[in-house]
């Protein structure tokens, strides 16, 4: 792209993320609620309640909480993404605007996953912080640990507002619940979030297989690599690895979905 | 200044748009007349870089805008018919946030600037969800000039508006011709197109079928008067009996609150009082009489067949 037309773009992509981050701020009630309604139950009933009826062993809240915190990251960058985008297109249409602005279309995709990004990090950041308060001593830091996790949290919201991306493109409002129904149920269940996946190849060898292709699985285990490596299954480099695979697939299909609908 | 050409659109097998060639130059307002669904939306869409042709080529300063969108969009500004405004942001800051996106140096005063040009200074504090149809429409063409743009699209920019909300647009839109903005608009309305556009293009079913300054498509498609007798019935006999007349060269019936017996003539002054002996002979009542130019909605009957709605 010529030098010029690539600072323009960047121009537009700058006010438009702006202009994204403010009315994210302006609505922060309604966002905190979306972001971290469902993880703070999780935690409650999971972290809480359960263990102190006895149901579950000792030890669980170090495998929970990662998990906990993986799946807010996913479900903050997608959800607003594919809702935000979906709605966009099909009724709000300032989004029409904005691609009629000296801006290329991969530019302006990349401006929605940076925005997503954002959501997925504060989502994860917040329901660090409640884990931390609610769990007093069980997770201990030091300043490498706050950035291996930014970095985490940074790779999970750039993979999962692309695939968000991507469904925001392709499905309309109304079908949006049942597609992110579809989607993150698995990944919630299925991502190594509830359960370690060092337990897995002896007992459900299957299973261990079927998690490896969930892209949650690894956040959850870089999360746990960090956070509580003596239960981490995979190192934390092959958990980058993993994720960035996933995150070159959903971004390449974010972006061909997104030009698709937004240039007939 | 604007060079369209051979230009074909298919959407899912339909043509939308059939081998579409016109030019535009400097500083004239060229309007695009059809009825819905004529094209004229997806004509603007491929102009202002948000739809693909299928085949053909479409420059703007000689810039084609499928090879260089982001040149093209820097010289172009947009009224869409699409209500694109954001209706999380008041209006001021809709049009803070187009100012940054263009790289306007001093967005806030350039945002004052056109506030009090279109007059919706006092109300820049507004949601959006507040402003009437008529606000909204000029607030869409303040938001238009943020970058000072040689050439503005105007897709039906007083679609659903009031006369008087109209009004203020035509205003808006002939102040803009006088400091030397080309535009192109697109409107089903005649009176529009006649009062505004410089040329005018008529398209139906995809296709341009004639193009000229309004006067000359109106000289061209009916070079006659329109005599119209407003009745309560018309007889095939009566028909039959003005048609035979030499002055005469064309009858039709429009049937609206009354039967309208069209007549289209040269001599009106010297036809008239010979046609009303007929009626009257026939035992007819005359309900209103009344002659007129033809106008663009008479050319393109003509042209097409049909009616503009």
């Amino acid at each position: 792209m010529n030098p010029q037309r690539a600072k323009g773009s960047f121009n537009a992509a700058v006010a438009i993320l702006r202009r994204d981050m403010y009315v994210f701020c302006k609505e922060i009630g309604g966002n905190l609620l979306r972001i971290i309604g469902e993880p703070l139950f999780f935690l409650f009933v999971f972290g809480v309640l359960l263990p102190n009826l006895n149901l579950f062993q000792a030890g669980y809240i170090e495998i929970l909480v990662p998990g906990i915190i993986s799946m807010s990251t996913m479900t903050g960058s997608m959800r607003g993404v594919a809702a935000g985008i979906g709605l966009s297109f099909e009724y709000n249409e300032e989004i029409r605007a904005h691609i009629l602005t000296p801006i290329s279309m991969r530019t302006l995709a990349l401006e929605k996953v940076i925005c997503g990004t954002f959501q997925g990090i504060v989502s994860g950041t917040i329901v660090l912080a409640l884990a931390l308060v609610i769990f007093p001593g069980k997770f201990s830091f030091s300043p490498l640990f706050y950035f291996e996790l930014l970095l985490i949290f940074i790779a999970s919201g750039l993979t999962f507002a692309s695939l968000g991306l991507a469904l925001g493109s392709s499905f309309i409002p109304e079908t949006m619940f049942e597609v992110l129904f579809i989607i993150m149920m698995p990944m919630m269940f299925f991502g190594a979030t509830f359960y370690p996946l060092s337990l897995l190849p002896e007992v459900h060898p299957a299973f261990f297989y079927l998690t490896l292709f969930i892209p949650l699985t690894y956040i959850s285990e870089g999360i746990r690599a960090i956070l509580t490596p003596q239960i981490a299954f995979l190192p934390a480099i092959y958990c980058f690895i993993g994720i960035g695979v996933y995150f070159l697939i959903f971004f390449s299909l974010g972006v061909w979905a997104f030009k698709r609908r937004a240039i007939k | 200044m604007i060079h369209v050409s051979q230009v074909i659109k298919y959407y899912n097998g339909l043509k939308a748009l059939e081998n579409v060639s016109f030019h535009v130059r400097e500083g004239e307002i060229f309007g695009l007349l059809g009825p819905n669904g004529a094209g004229k939306t997806t004509l603007v869409g491929i102009l202002t870089t948000e739809i693909k042709p299928t085949r053909g080529t479409a420059r703007i300063k000689g810039i084609d805008v499928v090879n260089d969108p982001l040149a093209v969009k820097h010289l172009i500004g947009v009224v869409p018919q699409h209500r694109s405004l954001d209706r999380k942001l008041t209006a001021r800051e809709n049009m803070l946030v187009m100012a940054r996106a263009y790289g306007v140096k001093n967005p806030r005063s350039r945002v004052e600037q056109l506030f009090s040009l279109v007059g919706l200074g006092d109300r820049a504090e507004s949601g959006i969800r507040e402003y009437s149809g008529g606000m909204l429409q000029k607030l869409l063409v303040a938001r238009a000039l943020i970058h000072d743009p040689a050439i503005l699209f105007l897709d039906e920019p007083t679609l659903g508006l009031d006369p008087q909300a109209r009004i203020a647009i035509w205003e808006e839109i002939l102040r803009l011709k006088d400091e030397g903005k080309t535009m192109i608009l697109t409107t089903h309305y005649m009176e529009e197109a006649d009062r505004l556009c410089d040329r005018v293009a008529i398209m139906n079913q995809g296709k341009i079928v004639n193009e000229g300054t309004p006067e000359n498509l109106k000289k061209e498609g009916i070079t006659s008067s329109v005599v119209t007798f407003e009745l309560k019935e018309v007889s095939k006999e009566v028909m039959d009996e003005i048609v035979k007349f030499e002055e005469v060269e064309e009858v039709k019936v429009i049937e609206k609150d009354f039967m309208e017996l069209h007549v289209y003539t040269h001599y009106a002054k010297e036809i008239i009082p010979q046609i009303m002996e007929i009626i009257l002979k026939k035992g007819l009542r005359v309900h209103g009489l009344h002659s007129r130019e033809p106008t663009l909605e008479d050319v393109f009957i003509n042209l097409t067949g049909g009616r503009l709605k």
